[in-house]
């Protein structure tokens, strides 16, 4: 594989999820999580994966990691396709991709200590490294994410919640994957400890030369993050572009929407402000409607939008992708 | 103005693993009528106890231990702490109503929202049950949820988020109350259905007077919603003041820090990395830093005076008061 192909691609990947309903639940509706993504994350690159609870972009990231089958469509890892890969190449690939999860709460064992939960993955897959070797690598990895190493026999609950986050970050890295999916990594911890995070994120993304997909519906914090930002609405994109493109230019009326709402801690212009609140709110992915999917909350909308679905398409002279009627005619 | 909620000196602590541990210190502000007091701050800042102790919801002692006083205008001056619960019920929901950060957990997923709607008019008004109905209908529809009249028979369940959060909202103003307490009403939702509720709080306050106390960590809201703005750390009030100049001139270096570790827009020209961060993490309450307790993560730390108590809130002018020892000549190096 040459350096400049992407080491993940989407083509077209669908997630549906079958959901019984009726007496004999025989009528058979489906939910239409992840509905088409066609996208690419180059090597050493962060793609910011915004939207609200809804936008199927959890979903996306689980299919990412192979974690749920897609319903239909590629996904490519380092230009192997995942579904014609085999048991043995699957394993190598997989410990080259890692998770790190939303609640630090729930997502650490919490009968083990740090030694232990670090060193599960390596003893799956560096098998040659004795009980000694694994306690010495948790080691060198706690003091990487910034915990000091000798709270390695500690247990979960002796952790605050943003050590905790520092603690899923070292078990996903330790076996240092090419790839990381972090989903809302910083959503559950305060705000004075998210910023510790992403900055940690940060450098060992450089430091380790990672490709990360960042997940999160915090536009202002996966624009830190990110190098490219990706807009996710009902299962399907609206706009991907550099990520301080779209954050400070957006072209679809989701994400101007998206960012218009997202509160400023600057009370001249709040509290002057019009009000930028948006009608409705996300509908359900059973029904997804025709046409357009943003178009029954859409302060922009036209009659075409009801009718044709837009296409994602690239905006002239420009690094930026957007589905909407507004710019495709 | 005159004051409708007055705390003065309150103090909670609990019991827990056999150890005292106090969680709020010696909170005082007043609550205006028509006014939004914010009060902010990370967990464990003492915040939403604050807001129980209030409404009397505190589990009772030995568990948990109060002192102070908190005195609600038209109350005959009692003391809202030591009120019996009889009363106590009485000023819930009739003076005082509360919102949660997570409506899913407040609603009862058996009754239909129109039943727990009218359940609170009548559990204070006498009122029939028709009428008590017809008023439902009327606060849903007044909370923004379309085709109000058939929405009262739906279960919470079969609702979003957003439109739970409506629903709470139309049982807290069910009584007319003169306060009401938003505990993080918003953190739960997405941010364009934040919007909407936001807007929503914002107009019933304009028709209905009432005084809102909006506990929230996201300084964002607060810009949104609040007059004046009250910061916590650790049990105890930090800063406190107008809303524009506690945002616009914080003193204490913990509310610039919280500040900075969110980007905005105006940061635009800010690299990737150069998040400003606050190092270390909120203290135990149980084992407090002596003297001033954000020292140990301050940058701003001077041996020898910010670890000696006592850290007074000192008053900096135009009632923005401030916790530190050394707002004023970090206010003049910034000058």
């Amino acid at each position: 594989m040459t350096d400049d192909a992407p080491l993940i691609r989407t083509i077209d990947l669908k997630q549906h999820f079958p959901l019984r309903a009726g007496l004999l639940g025989r009528a058979k509706l489906t939910v239409k999580a992840v509905d088409g993504i066609t996208i690419d994350i180059p090597r050493r690159s962060v793609l910011g994966l915004v939207g609200e609870s809804g936008s199927g972009k959890s979903t996306f990231g689980r299919a990412v990691m192979g974690l749920e089958k897609p319903t239909s469509g590629t996904l490519e890892f380092d230009g192997i396709d995942m579904a014609q890969a085999s048991p043995d190449q699957t394993k190598a690939l997989r410990r080259r991709m890692q998770m790190v999860f939303q609640d630090p709460f729930s997502s650490l064992n919490p009968r083990m200590s740090v030694a232990e939960t670090l060193g599960v993955p390596l003893r799956f897959h560096e098998l040659e490294l004795g009980p000694a070797g694994r306690r010495d690598r948790a080691a060198e990895m706690m003091e990487r994410v910034g915990l000091p190493s000798a709270y390695i026999d500690r247990f979960p609950h002796e952790f605050s919640g943003g050590q905790r986050q520092r603690i899923g970050i070292a078990r996903a890295l330790i076996m240092e994957p090419d790839f990381v999916v972090c989903d809302e990594p910083i959503s559950a911890l305060d705000v004075s400890v998210q910023a510790q995070v992403v900055n940690l994120l940060n450098d060992l993304k450089t430091s380790m030369g990672l490709t990360m997909l960042f997940i999160a519906h915090d536009l202002s914090m996966v624009r830190y993050i990110s190098d490219r930002m990706a807009v996710m609405y009902l299962g399907s994109l609206v706009e991907i572009g550099k990520a301080s493109d779209v954050y400070f230019d957006p072209r679809h009326p989701y994400t101007e929407v998206l960012i218009a709402s997202n509160p400023e801690p600057d009370p001249a212009t709040e509290r002057q402000r019009a009000s930028t609140a948006i009608r409705g709110e996300i509908p359900s992915p059973v029904n997804v409607p025709a046409g357009c999917r943003f178009a029954g909350r859409c302060p922009k909308v036209m009659p075409v939008c009801h009718e044709q679905t837009p296409q994602l398409l690239p905006l002239l002279d420009e690094d930026r992708l957007v589905a909407c009627h507004l710019y495709h005619q | 103005m005159n004051a409708l909620l007055t705390v003065e000196d309150l103090s909670i602590g609990f019991r827990s693993e056999g150890k005292d541990v106090t969680v709020v210190r010696g909170v005082n502000f007043t609550l205006e009528a028509g006014q939004t007091l914010a009060l902010v701050g990370e967990s464990g800042s003492g915040k939403s106890v604050t807001s129980l102790g209030i409404m009397g919801l505190l589990p009772p002692p030995p568990q948990s231990r109060t002192s102070g006083r908190i005195t609600l205008h038209g109350e005959k001056d009692t003391d809202l702490l030591t009120l019996p619960e009889s009363h106590m019920r009485r000023v819930r929901g009739d003076r005082i109503a509360m919102i949660f950060q997570e409506p899913l957990t407040s609603l009862n997923p058996v009754h239909t929202v129109g039943a727990q709607i009218v359940e609170a008019i009548r559990s204070h008004r006498s009122m029939t049950r028709k009428a008590a109905r017809t008023r439902a209908a009327q606060l849903i529809e007044q909370v923004g949820i379309p085709d109000a009249a058939a929405r009262l028979g739906t279960y919470p369940h079969e609702l979003s988020g957003g439109m739970r959060q409506r629903v709470m909202i139309a049982i807290a103003l069910a009584l007319e109350p003169d306060i009401l307490i938003a505990d993080e009403p918003t953190t739960a939702l997405d941010v364009t259905v934040q919007a909407q509720i936001i807007d929503l709080l914002r107009r019933l306050q304009r028709d209905t007077g009432m005084a809102m106390l909006f506990i929230t960590h996201d300084f964002g809201v607060v810009a949104d919603v609040a007059d004046r703005t009250i910061v916590m750390y650790a049990g105890e009030m930090v800063e406190e003041g107008s809303t524009r100049t506690v945002l616009s001139r914080p003193l204490m270096p913990y509310t610039s820090g919280l500040m900075s570790a969110v980007p905005k827009l105006e940061t635009a020209g800010l690299k990737q990395g150069e998040l400003q961060t606050i190092e270390g993490f909120v203290p135990d309450p149980a084992n407090l830093p002596p003297g001033c307790s954000f020292h140990p993560r301050c940058r701003h730390m001077r041996e020898g005076l910010c670890d000696v108590p006592p850290v007074p809130l000192e008053d900096a002018g135009a009632g923005h008061l401030v916790r530190c020892k050394r707002w004023q000549d970090l206010a003049e190096a910034e000058t």
